[in-house]
């Protein structure tokens, strides 16, 4: 394994019927620092290409490489949780704890997660600060509004701090101001080391990064990324 | 136990079903219990009231006959002795039959002794081991045992027996049913948190701990106030069961012991229960 390899997928084809390929043939690779942008419209395939990367489904053909593992080698259903670890998914629908409040969901999942209270609170701490959550840090998530919930949900995959960020959607519930926010600690040094794959119906100008376009099945790259 | 409570937030009536299911269970277990043991003494109760005659030989004197009232009063199974000598008996016969008899009447009627067992020994094969004990003795003549009233009382409470087992059986089984769906309709309510937590990394037995000690603590809450009303309540009518099945203090121990044997028991259940409606769901 390459060392900043995180996500190797190669040659990866996946079909819900038999009949029909939701992807044919992709071939991805995520290394550390990199922004990847995947673009694709609805029932593109881009809720399965995350899905294979959190080894929730499994590709007819083709190999799922995360941290160096094959993840077709994983027996045991606990190492696959044990590898999901490595990774903090943002998910289009937030999947937050309805009735905790904004503290109570940073803190539970970081402590489900094993990690230790001196390494996750001061990250809470600035992503509170940094996402504009101060003030609702309180309110039950069920009262939220959803670019609060977004922002939220954001909150909690970077207070997790795993090498792997994926995000599916996550600036659809943003207003202007908070989509920049967000593109500031996706640019700076927090998530230098990290390797964040970004799936998106549109492309995001304002964001660097690799951009590629799920359609048919297929990944294509734009290497012209100017919009002139 | 802190985050389950606030998930658990969500659905109050979620977590006061599986609170007032094992507050109610219990309630109606210890209450069965009760009443059954309650019966059972009130059995004894009415066993104790079957009597046997000793009659003695016509003329066996009666040094003979106190000395083997002596040796009866020292057997296990005697519960009191009531020596009856010829001239009472006769006494009795006039008081009852209302008749004054001449004084040149000569007594035929023997000595003669009203015996109670203790009710554990009110069997017929126990009585006629007692019979034929008694019927050793030289000044014994013959033994009278209320054969019917031992053989109907010992079809009742094999009767009362039977019914009371299978009655609790079913109950368990019932009870257990419920447990059962009630933790499952515990993990269904939480089973988008569950999911959500497992695709974000978090360790089966982490996940799994969590709504077993949720599932748990709500239900031993439950069996704990169900312990307390039960046992407030019998203390509360102590005197009237004490009244109604002529329990003694021994008694009412011990019903109270059998009371905190099925709290226990139900506490074994519901920790059964919560280990299997806990499943490991992989995402």
């Amino acid at each position: 394994m390459v060392e900043e390899e995180l996500v190797l997928l190669e040659d990866i084809y996946k079909t819900y019927d038999r009949v029909n390929w939701v992807l044919q043939g992709v071939n991805l690779c995520l290394k550390k620092g990199d922004v990847i942008k995947i673009i694709g419209d609805e029932g593109s395939g881009k809720s399965t290409l995350l899905k294979i990367i959190l080894c929730s489904i499994y590709p007819e053909r083709g190999r799922v490489n995360i941290m160096g593992a094959d993840t077709s080698e994983l027996k045991k259903y606990e190492h696959i949780l044990l590898l999901r670890q490595y990774i903090s998914v943002f998910f289009e629908n937030f999947r937050l704890f309805e009735y905790m409040n904004v503290l109570d969901n940073l803190l539970f999942i970081n402590k489900m997660r094993g990690r230790k209270k001196t390494a996750f609170m001061p990250l809470i701490e600035r992503f509170l600060s940094q996402l504009d959550l101060r003030d609702v840090f309180k309110k039950k998530v069920i009262f939220l509004s959803p670019g609060e919930k977004a922002r939220l949900s954001l909150a909690m995959i970077f207070s997790l701090d795993a090498p792997i960020i994926l995000a599916d959607e996550p600036f659809r519930c943003l207003s202007p101001s908070s989509v920049g926010k967000v593109i500031d600690i996706l640019k700076g040094d927090f998530c230098k080391d990290k390797g964040i794959l970004l799936f998106s119906g549109k492309e995001l100008s304002s964001l660097e990064g690799k951009s590629f376009v799920l359609n048919g099945g297929k990944l294509y790259g734009i290497y012209n990324q100017d919009p002139g | 136990m802190g985050y389950i409570t606030k998930i658990l937030g969500k659905n109050k009536t979620l977590s006061g079903t599986c609170f007032f299911t094992s507050f109610l269970l219990t309630l109606v277990l210890v209450l069965l219990v009760l009443v059954f043991l309650l019966i059972n003494c009130r059995f004894n109760v009415v066993k104790s009231r079957a009597h046997m005659y000793i009659i003695f030989h016509e003329n066996a004197p009666s040094k003979k006959v106190d000395d083997v009232c002596m040796r009866v009063k020292s057997k296990e199974w005697i519960k009191s002795l009531n020596l009856i000598s010829s001239k009472q008996a006769l006494n009795m016969v006039e008081k009852n039959m209302g008749v004054k008899l001449p004084r040149h009447f000569s007594n035929p009627l023997p000595y003669s002794a009203d015996i109670f067992v203790k009710p554990r020994f009110l069997k017929e094969k126990e009585m006629n081991s007692i019979k034929n004990e008694l019927l050793r003795y030289s000044s014994v003549e013959d033994v009278l045992l209320p054969s019917r009233l031992i053989m109907s009382y010992e079809h009742s409470y094999k009767h009362f027996l039977s019914f009371s087992l299978l009655f609790l059986c079913g109950f368990i089984i019932i009870e257990i049913a419920i447990f059962l769906l009630t933790g499952r309709l515990f993990y269904l309510n939480l089973r988008e948190d569950v999911l959500t937590l497992k695709l974000l990394g978090c360790s089966s037995e982490k996940i799994k701990l969590l709504l077993m000690s949720g599932l748990f603590l709500i239900g031993f809450a439950g069996i704990v106030l169900a312990a307390v009303t039960s046992l407030g309540v019998v203390v509360f009518i102590r005197d009237f069961i004490q009244n109604l099945a002529f329990l003694g203090n021994s008694d009412f121990l011990s019903a109270c012991g059998f009371s905190l044997i099925a709290v226990l028991f139900n506490i074994f259940v519901l920790f059964l229960c919560t280990l299997f409606a806990v499943r490991n769901e992989k995402v």
